[in-house]
């Protein structure tokens, strides 16, 4: 790969994908003409008869060929086949052979997403190489949400297309790139992306030359073609066909699809439909949408809550449903602020990854550069008893960071600790994604609580975690770099942000159950253990008032009441007071050779 | 004192060697110092964070891609203790307590799976808890707006335990006298309490 070649900026989208370019000296960003008088290039590939062929004339194959034309191979990179998404109703056919990585099979041979991705960037690169001479070098744009394995799936496909990737960067802040550094404007802006399946919120803050991502959010189940599939609905009721066959259906679907976009200039249309006219206004599309268009509200309003940036300078839209008038209106109450849509909402990402791409490839100004600062965009944690979570770092955490916890042993002379990683916003274990366990051995055997284990969570500027242990008395250490061989789907990702937000009450009442559990067994084994080795310290009706209090609270930490469970643990601790301090008499005195406290505290420190 | 790994000079306490301009290796500080700042409870939050952009700016791995791999870590130790620090200095509660540590105060550490457990209140404090807890039941039953109602009372009170503290850091900042900071000690425990029970009270698991 030479130094000489053009760097351009490449949105490799789901459903479309888009190659930009900034001309002259950084004077115009463009999206080149890709396919059929488009700059669209539908991301679809047909391995059909030996040839491959891409965009349009690949999808106008994929009825006849559903298994040899791959629609959105997006969806499955970096993806295993243990992955919802491949386990989802698809046409595909996945290779038997099973690795970290799937393949679809195709007859006799099969391919991996990443090279049904590096076909689109291929297509891409051929096309802005007839147009700019030798292109090398490029910028290609992820979801916020995209994990390592995915990130690193993307940039693989790059390289397959003989393209230098300068940087991934995430679409929400190429659509700010491309919005704020034309305009030589800080501020902060929400991006409001709403596609045909997903919808992704972001907060972003541009001041003095740093991009910093403040929070980010989204629902991956809804987009624009659920606004098609309501409006199909709305149409087959009014034939009557509420259970129609598939083929009208499929119609309904195409027909409802148009209209919306009719009615984004028109106010009043007429559809056909199965031999039929309906008449429909805006109004209706309006009505009919509605609901689905307010589901993105909460996300909206958590992002900006989680972002705590103060007022908006402006919200930017993108992908193409935000073409629809409703889509505007809606986003400008919704943010109290009239949103930006002078750039072309399916442009706007490569526009920005090529202003990216332009900086990053020029020489001798570095110091101009923005510095674009991420986050996680997942809470991370750790394992602990119950199986509940102790998050170490919180979503919307600044990357690089690094965070460390301190842990013990739960029982005497333990020489070895689990730790167990998670990533998620949910208080139990079972409702996070796992990311790695490992084993911290050769931790000196020490009554329980006694050792210090600290354990160092450091994510690294590309999303890269590591995980540490270390105890702290002996230095015994062990480091793991976690890196999931499938990582989390952007789906896994959002459906568990929305199922804690949906959760956050119950769940928080069993944590705190739980927690209140591991305590009560904590107090009790220490009490056994106490009237075990110090028993003769007590009256027979002190000893009797203590077991009784023990059997109580036994007794509550069956129960589900994490106040009654904590109210006897308090009696166990008023009933054993006494007790505790005679044990801790007994202990100074045997430590300094029998004599009583009086005695030492009389003689003095002189 | 501490030699640059590259000139092999003084390479004073700045990220960059004094001599040479080197990137260093992060070196133990506290949030304060990696901003060269003096311990002060009353920060001016939006120069903190000025400070903060220049420093990425100059110590982010991404401005040494295309130095040597040492330089990178270097770059990725220093960016993370700075993210540290920014994090710790922007909460009023944390910046509190990293003064009252660094003035011979003790303040609980987070222990895995004990959250808020063990902390040293005054009994009163604990009669306050118990009413809110069981209020925030009776809320919950009543629906959304008595929770609202009780999340503001709850917060009423925090301010006035902000206020509190605030004196406390104001004295301490004008007579230097650590035993100034005596009174926002046992006003901190109620401010983490407040916190967890507002993020309770509006379903946000606390981090
Ligand atoms: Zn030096």
């Amino acid at each position: 790969m030479g130094d000489s070649g053009k760097a351009v900026g490449i949105d490799l989208g789901t459903t479309n994908s888009l190659v930009a370019y900034v001309e002259g000296k950084g004077a115009k960003v463009r999206c080149l003409v890709v396919d059929e008088g488009s700059t669209l290039l539908p991301s679809a590939v047909a391995y059909v008869d030996g040839q491959v062929v891409v965009g349009r004339q690949a999808r106008r194959l994929a009825a006849e060929h559903p298994r040899e034309v791959i629609l959105s191979a997006k969806r499955f990179m970096g993806k295993s086949a243990d992955d919802v998404e491949v386990r989802r109703l698809s046409p595909y056919t996945f290779a038997a052979e099973s690795g970290p990585v799937i393949r679809f099979a195709l007859g006799e041979k099969s391919v991996t997403p990443v090279e049904v991705s590096a076909e689109v960037l291929r297509r891409l690169r051929a096309e802005a190489q007839a147009r700019l001479g030798e292109v090398t070098k490029a910028v290609i744009t992820v979801p916020a949400y995209f994990d390592d394995a995915q990130r690193q799936a993307t940039k693989d496909a790059g390289k397959l297309a003989g393209l230098e990737v300068l940087r991934l960067l995430n679409e929400p802040t190429a659509a700010a790139i491309a919005y704020g550094l034309d305009k030589k404007k800080d501020g902060t802006f929400a991006v409001y992306d709403l596609g045909g399946g997903t919808f992704d919120i972001s907060i972003l803050k541009l001041e003095d030359g740093v991009f910093e991502v403040k929070a980010t959010g989204g629902d991956s189940a809804l987009g624009g073609d659920d606004f098609d599939r309501a409006l199909a609905q709305h149409f087959l009721a009014q034939l009557g066909a509420d259970r129609a066959e598939p083929k009208i259906v499929r119609a309904a679907i195409d027909a409802a699809k148009a209209a919306k976009e009719r009615l984004t200039a028109e106010r009043q249309i007429e559809v056909e439909l199965g031999g039929a006219k309906i008449a429909v206004a805006r109004e209706d599309l309006e009505s009919v949408i509605k609901p689905i268009l307010e589901r993105t509200g909460p996300a909206c309003r958590r992002a900006l809550a989680d972002a705590d940036a103060g007022p908006l300078d402006g919200v930017i839209l993108v992908g193409g449903q935000t073409r629809t008038p409703l889509v505007r209106r809606y986003v400008g109450e919704l943010f109290r602020l009239p949103p930006l849509a002078d750039i072309d909402p399916d442009e706007v990402v490569a526009l920005g990854a090529a202003i990216q791409a332009n900086q990053l490839a020029g020489e001798e100004k570095a110091h101009d550069d923005i510095l674009l600062l991420d986050v996680i965009p997942l809470s991370l944690g750790v394992e602990t008893m119950g199986g509940l979570v102790e998050k170490i770092l919180p979503r919307n955490s600044t990357i690089p960071v690094a965070m460390q916890q301190r842990f013990t042993t739960y029982v005497d002379g333990q020489t070895a600790l689990d730790v167990h990683v998670v990533q998620g916003e949910r208080e139990f274990v079972q409702d996070c994604r796992s990311l790695a366990r490992f084993t911290l051995r050769g931790i000196p055997p020490l009554p329980a609580g006694l050792a210090r284990i600290g354990i160092t969570f450091q994510v690294d500027a590309d999303g890269l975690l590591t995980v540490s242990a270390r105890e702290e008395r002996t230095g015994v250490a062990q480091t793991v770099q976690v890196k999931p061989s499938h990582g989390l789907t952007d789906e896994e990702v959002e459906r568990m942000l929305l199922e804690s937000y949906q959760h956050g009450e119950e769940d928080i009442a069993s944590r705190l159950l739980m927690e209140s559990r591991v305590e009560a067994q904590r107090i009790l084994a220490a009490a056994d253990k106490q009237i075990d080795s110090n028993g003769d310290l007590l009256t027979g009706e002190e000893r009797t008032e203590i077991e009784s209090a023990m059997r109580a609270l036994v007794e509550a930490a069956q129960g589900n009441d994490h106040r009654l469970v904590n109210e006897r643990i308090a009696e166990l601790d008023r009933a054993s007071a006494e007790f505790a301090e005679r044990i801790m008499d007994r202990g100074i005195q045997r430590a300094i050779g029998g004599r009583s406290i009086d005695e030492v505290s009389e003689s003095g420190p002189g | 004192m501490i030699a640059c790994w590259s000139c092999h000079k003084e390479a004073g306490p700045s990220p960059f060697c004094s001599a040479c301009g080197e990137l260093q290796p992060a070196r133990p500080r506290d949030a304060f110092q990696v901003f060269d700042l003096s311990p002060r409870y009353h920060l001016d939050l939006a120069v903190l964070e000025k400070s903060w952009r220049e420093r990425s700016k100059k110590l982010h791995p991404d401005k040494f891609v295309r130095a040597g791999a040492r330089q990178r870590r270097f770059a990725l130790e220093q960016t993370t203790l700075l993210n540290q620090a920014y994090k710790e200095l922007k909460s009023p509660l944390a910046r509190a307590e990293l003064i009252l540590r660094s003035n011979g105060y003790s303040t609980p550490t987070a222990e895995a799976g004990k959250a808020g457990a063990g902390e040293k209140l005054p009994l009163e404090f604990y009669e306050e808890v118990m009413v809110d807890r069981e209020a925030l039941d009776e809320a919950k039953a009543e629906g959304p707006e008595a929770v609202q109602a009780l999340a503001s009372q709850v917060l009423t009170r925090r301010d006035a335990t902000l206020a509190i503290i605030d004196r406390a850091f104001a004295d301490w900042e004008r007579s230097g006298d650590a035993a100034a900071l005596g009174p926002a000690e046992p006003e901190l425990a109620k401010l983490r309490y407040y916190a967890r029970f507002v993020d309770e009270v509006e379903g946000r698991p606390h981090d």
